[in-house]
């Protein structure tokens, strides 16, 4: 007599041992998930560290900051955001950056969006060599144009203005601006482009009113690359605007807040917590557009 | 990044430097109203020399209805004038100390010397001689008004130093003993910036005491430590020290600052801190503080324990659009020297290198008690390197000198590491 393993036998056999291989499976996964929620938290904590050390810094003495920099409790004063708020004259300064930050970002989107609409509907060989400048733009270190900077603006008679960086500050964000704003708006139907020209709209309206809703999400993200990068900028500000209070950047006058010989880390610390509001401000704004946009060109790609 | 930027000034500064000495003036910012002065400084309202500066300014304005523009810089002035200067567009007086870049701004026309203001204006006998040859460059320029100087004696904690059985040393065995008793007991012993200019200075300090003055300022002045037999002995002083634990753990990392706070926080009975220290000091290791210098070697050049003190802290500088409102400028610099306005300096603290006398007896600081008293006696004056060590030597030595606080490093590495920065300065 011969057996034959039937299917309802086999299945029965196997079983076990697929549950077997199933839980194993699944205590391999939860490790692999446990671990990987490690990892997140960990770089959150490595995140977060700088941060701390900041902002508990800005509450505390010189010789607690050096001496137990993370002990939240040692040598705790009240007054570093008001000696900073005062010594640093940062009202005037932080409107000086505003203005500068503000003026600088709005004239590069004057030029960069234009220019990626062009960029992006131009078919022909000179719009690819001009997409190539701008990509090489990223090759110019800033330093680089330091000496030719300071000449054009002392040429300009801009020297010791806001107005001159509000100028040239853009030219460092073009490429970056026009290369993130042509790839979007390229990806811009041409049905919808033909139809409104088929409604009678011009080139501007058709920028206005087509890509530039389109491309919403990727112009925002532009908009705070670049206010972060503005906001910040301290080498050109200091050396061409120079320390006037009437026109001097908040980030220029932090710096002397604390000198060699006469240190004010607590002080320094609490400045720098105040010009970072701003800063967290704008981010909290426009930050789920631009999760927005990073998530549209994950879906796209 | 910084090296980029430091790259980019240096062309800037030289094709700005340049220009300036080939064109007869530009425009000029602080220039044209004559009731106007544009005084850039690194005294900060953040610090009490600052305070004090625009204290006495206010009674400038008051008294002469000239007005003073303030602007403040940290340590990046000498960069910011120099470009400033070449868009002719500077400050009309300049209150800095004497050191790096500036040493060579008379010579290359980044200021005006101030030679024939120092004999026609009338500053009564505010100056000492000593001070103006401080001030004075290889090319007979005084550079500058000198204002304010400094003293930097060694600070011992006296209460730490009892603690671990102990005194303060008067000489280099004592120091490796009391350095041994400290370390037993769990205090540190000398606390300095290893790792920039404050310990780069003690190194120097250390690297004289077999050197006498003349030799000491050749040195300084050219470098060449590994020819110099004495300047080696200076070195393997060092090392001997060093070796010995004298200087806390880790210093080869340490800034000023971090230094300071040992000290400061009772974690080090011992550190060498400048005058500017002197109001940070708070209780009780203020009172527990005896002012005193480094030890003296058997063998050495110093009979009593050293210490720096120099009239270089800071200056006032004409600068060639102050020079077209000649009139102002002297009304202030003439203000600024009266024996009432020094006062108001002195009451906060800082150390004039004026002769005018000064009453400090109501300031509630037993260091500075001890600085204008007893210490005065009680050392010998090192020399001090910043009038004599190139500016473009000094900075970067600091790196070279972190190199001599670092364990395993022999005299005569420590003496090529330094040698090779004078030799890349040329």
């Amino acid at each position: 007599m011969t057996t034959t393993a039937s299917p309802l036998n086999t299945r029965a056999q196997a079983a076990p041992v697929r549950a077997s291989s199933s839980r194993g499976s699944r205590g391999i996964s939860a490790f692999l998930t446990y671990l990987s929620h490690g990892a997140i938290w960990l770089y959150v904590l490595l995140l977060l560290v700088p941060i701390y050390y900041l902002v508990i810094s800005a509450f505390k003495t010189n010789t607690a900051i050096l001496n137990e920099p993370f002990n939240p409790f040692a040598g705790l004063v009240l007054d570093n955001f008001g000696k900073a708020w005062e010594q640093a004259t940062l009202g005037p300064a932080l409107l000086n950056q505003a203005y500068l930050t503000v003026g600088a970002s709005v004239l590069t989107l004057l030029l960069a969006i234009p220019a990626s609409y062009a960029l992006a509907r131009s078919k022909g060989k000179l719009g690819g060599i001009v997409e190539r400048i701008f990509q090489v733009g990223f090759l110019v270190p800033a330093f680089a144009a330091l000496v030719p900077t300071v000449m054009l603006a002392i040429s300009m008679n801009l020297f010791h203005t806001r107005e001159f960086l509000i100028l040239f500050l853009p030219a460092g964000a073009m490429p970056l601006s026009v290369i993130l704003l042509t790839q979007a708006m390229r990806t811009v139907p041409a049905e919808l482009e033909e139809s409104a020209v088929l409604d009678g709209a011009s080139q501007m309206r058709v920028l206005w009113a087509v890509f530039l809703p389109v491309t919403m999400p990727t112009t925002i993200t532009v908009i705070i690359l670049n206010f972060l990068g503005f906001w910040n900028e301290y080498f050109f500000s200091l050396v061409i605007i120079g320390p006037d209070p009437a026109l001097r950047t908040a980030q220029v006058a932090l710096p002397t807040l604390s000198m060699t010989n006469a240190a004010q880390y607590g002080v320094l610390a609490a400045g720098i917590v105040i010009t970072l509001i701003p800063v967290y401000i704008v981010y909290a704004i426009f930050a789920e557009k631009m999760e927005g946009a990073v998530l549209a060109g994950a879906l796209k790609g | 990044m910084h090296r980029f930027r430091q790259a980019g000034l240096a062309v800037l500064v030289t094709t700005g430097l340049a220009l300036t000495a080939c064109s007869s003036g530009g425009a000029s910012a602080g220039g044209g109203d004559a009731d106007s002065i544009t005084l850039q400084t690194i005294w900060t309202s953040g610090n009490s020399q600052g305070t004090a500066l625009r204290d006495a300014i206010k009674e400038f304005t008051a008294e002469s209805g000239i007005k003073v523009k303030i602007l403040e810089n940290g340590e990046d002035l000498n960069q910011v004038y120099e470009t400033s200067l070449l868009a002719g567009d500077e400050a009309d007086v300049l209150l800095v100390g004497l050191l790096e870049k500036q040493l060579d701004w008379a010579k290359n026309g980044a200021v005006i010397p101030v030679n024939n203001y120092l004999k026609d204006w009338d500053l009564g006998d505010a100056i000492p001689q000593a001070a103006v040859e401080a001030w004075t460059d290889d090319e007979d320029n005084v550079r500058g008004f000198p204002y304010t100087g400094f003293t930097w004696p060694w600070w011992y904690n006296t209460d730490l130093l009892k603690k671990a059985g102990t005194e303060v040393p008067k000489t280099i065995d004592e120091l490796k003993a009391t350095a041994a008793a400290l370390r037993a007991s769990g205090v540190g012993p000398v606390a300095t910036g290893g790792n920039d200019w404050s310990g780069q200075k003690i190194f120097l300090q250390i690297l004289q005491t077999y050197m006498d003055e003349k030799e000491t300022i050749q040195v300084f002045e050219k470098g060449g430590l590994c020819k110099s037999p004495n300047a080696m002995k200076g070195v393997e002083l060092f090392t001997e020290l060093r070796d010995a634990g004298v200087f806390v753990d880790g210093v080869e990392g340490l800034t000023a600052d971090q230094a300071q706070a040992l000290y400061m926080s009772g974690k080090a009975a011992i550190g060498p801190m400048g005058s500017w220290a002197y109001l940070h000091a708070e209780e009780p290791v203020a009172s527990a503080t005896e002012l005193g210098g480094f030890p003296v070697a058997s063998g050495g050049t110093f009979t009593k324990p050293n210490a720096y003190r120099g009239d270089t802290s800071a200056g006032w500088w004409v600068t060639p659009n102050g020079q077209k409102k000649e009139a102002a400028l002297k009304k202030l610099v003439e203000f600024m020297y009266k024996p009432s306005t020094i006062q108001i300096m002195a009451d906060a603290g800082i150390v004039m290198a004026t002769s005018t006398k000064v009453d400090t007896s109501h300031i509630d600081s037993p260091i500075i008690a001890q600085a204008n008293g007893p210490l005065l006696d009680s050392v010998d004056w090192a020399v001090m390197p910043d009038g004599h060590v190139p500016g473009d030597v000094s900075n970067p030595m600091y790196r070279a000198t972190s190199v001599a606080y670092t364990k395993g490093n022999d005299a005569k590495a420590i003496c090529a590491a330094v040698d090779n920065v004078y030799a890349a300065a040329g």
